[in-house]
């Protein structure tokens, strides 16, 4: 995942230089965002490793990680549909449209950017969503108090819930 | 121990899965073949206990032996959720009887796995889920609905986390069984994103059924047990295995899954001994994409143990 953060810049940096992008300042400080997100995901990553093998542990390095992949994948979004132009209108939903398309657009990368951009909406709200992340983080790593709740003490069946 | 002594032990291991390795692999072998004998030899899962088919290795030196063993050229360990998460959760709380009716099949790949976890109104609050199993003589009937459910049109078994004591507070009335996806009652419908893929699943159980027998971990001990799937899926996520690029051609590349028929050949991508002889061309989503697609890589978030 931390080669992905910093390769998503890269494949986007790639695409700016061969169609020209990488010429617009607004791009440019776009990619630079990004892959200053990537390097912070990796650096991060370092430091939890490191942490493991000294036998402690970074508390809401998940959450912050899960955060980060979020943030991560709507700047790829935006900036990928920037760079892409309305070529990142087009998207091969079947695998075997995909040859016709690449030929049509002239850069396969362009797919793959559309793609990114189509999945951006997932990550910030599966495995918990960006509010439960920040809920978490809240209460473990800034020690915020817990959101009042008695669902430790009171029977399942007598809880409220959906459907 | 010294530091030093753990070296030489490790090393003694990788010296013997060259020799391993240089005995038994052979491309003329069926996968099927292939990954007996390499499961069954504690090289699939070198991470699991000596009793589960592995080798007690620490997680570093498993990702080392799945890398000795890409490097020698042989294929590569079956992967998929079965022996990322279901193989050593079992290898803890199950059994020895458990260990060696399922984790056997996972480290031969034999059967594949998928995670009944998360439900439409229990995803990060885990604890709330409302799929129920009520007992019936030795067997236990099961009703209700789970998501986001990967690989669960291909898998042979789920880890299904039901309640099954309502009247307690809600971590305390879980159990964790090792469910068959193959039967009636299971009724698994692909949910297709904007991107036109399906990568995960909905999952309707209408009055399926599971044997007492195949409760791991204890009645009501499934929040415990399941915290042992949760952080296998983080170290896993960390570690890269499960997670690794698919080895196997198939209609979902990216969805590793891990169970081949008894006849499957491998296409025969690699000669005994070191380098390639030909390549297999398997249709990859772009590195960037794969993580974010990966169910694993999200798991470890969705049900954060309370402190």
């Amino acid at each position: 995942m931390r080669r992905a953060m910093g390769g998503g810049a890269k494949l986007l940096i790639d695409v700016a230089r061969r169609n020209g992008t990488d010429q617009d300042p607004i791009v440019r400080q776009g990619l630079a965002q990004l892959y200053t997100w990537g390097e912070l995901g990796r650096f991060n990553g370092l430091r939890l490793k490191a942490a493991k093998a000294a036998g402690t542990d970074i508390p809401g390095m998940p959450n912050i990680s899960k955060l980060s992949m979020s943030h991560i994948m709507r700047l790829s979004r935006d900036l990928g549909m920037q760079i892409a132009g309305a070529a990142g209108m087009l998207h091969a939903y079947h695998h075997k449209d995909r040859a016709s398309l690449e030929s049509a657009i002239g850069d396969p990368a362009i797919n793959f950017i559309t793609e990114l951009a189509l999945l951006a909406q997932a990550p910030p709200i599966y495995g918990g969503t960006d509010q439960i992340q920040r809920n978490i983080i809240g209460e473990r790593v800034l020690g915020l108090p817990k959101e009042p709740n008695n669902d430790r003490t009171t029977a399942f069946a007598d809880l409220p819930k959906n459907a | 121990m010294t530091d030093t002594a753990t070296n030489e032990s490790t090393e003694a291991v990788f010296e013997e899965l060259d020799g391993w390795l240089d005995d038994n692999w052979d491309p003329e072998l069926t996968v099927r073949q292939w990954w007996e004998r390499m499961g069954l030899a504690g090289w699939s899962a070198p991470n699991l206990p000596t009793n589960a088919y592995g080798r007690g290795l620490p997680r570093n030196d498993a990702v080392r032996v799945a890398q000795a063993i890409d490097r020698f050229g042989a294929l590569p360990a079956p992967g998929g959720l079965g022996l990322l998460l279901a193989a050593p959760t079992i290898a803890t709380h199950g059994t020895q009887e458990q260990i060696d009716r399922y984790v056997r099949d996972i480290v031969t790949g034999a059967q594949s796995w998928c995670q009944l976890f998360s439900e439409p109104s229990a995803g990060s609050d885990l604890a709330g889920l409302q799929t129920r199993a009520v007992r019936d003589g030795d067997e236990w009937i099961v009703n209700g609905q789970k998501v986001w459910t990967s690989n669960g049109q291909k898998a042979d078994l789920g880890m299904l986390m039901a309640r099954t004591d309502p009247d307690v507070p809600k971590h305390q009335g879980i159990t964790y069984f090792a469910f068959s996806m193959v039967q009636p009652g299971v009724e698994v419908r692909p949910l297709t994103e904007m991107t036109g893929r399906a990568l995960f699943n909905e999952v309707f159980l209408t009055d399926a059924r599971v044997a007492d027998a195949a409760i791991i971990g204890g009645l009501n001990q499934g929040w415990a047990v399941a915290n042992t799937t949760l952080a296998n899926e983080r170290a896993g996520l960390g570690s890269g295995v499960g997670v690794r690029r698919p080895v196997w051609p198939s209609p979902a590349p990216w969805v590793v899954t891990s169970t081949v028929g008894p006849g499957t050949s491998y296409p025969r991508r690699r000669g005994k001994g070191r380098g390639p002889v030909g390549r297999v061309p398997v249709p990859v989503l772009p590195p960037t994409v794969i993580p974010t697609m990966s169910r694993p890589c999200v798991g470890p978030w969705a049900a954060a143990p309370s402190s």
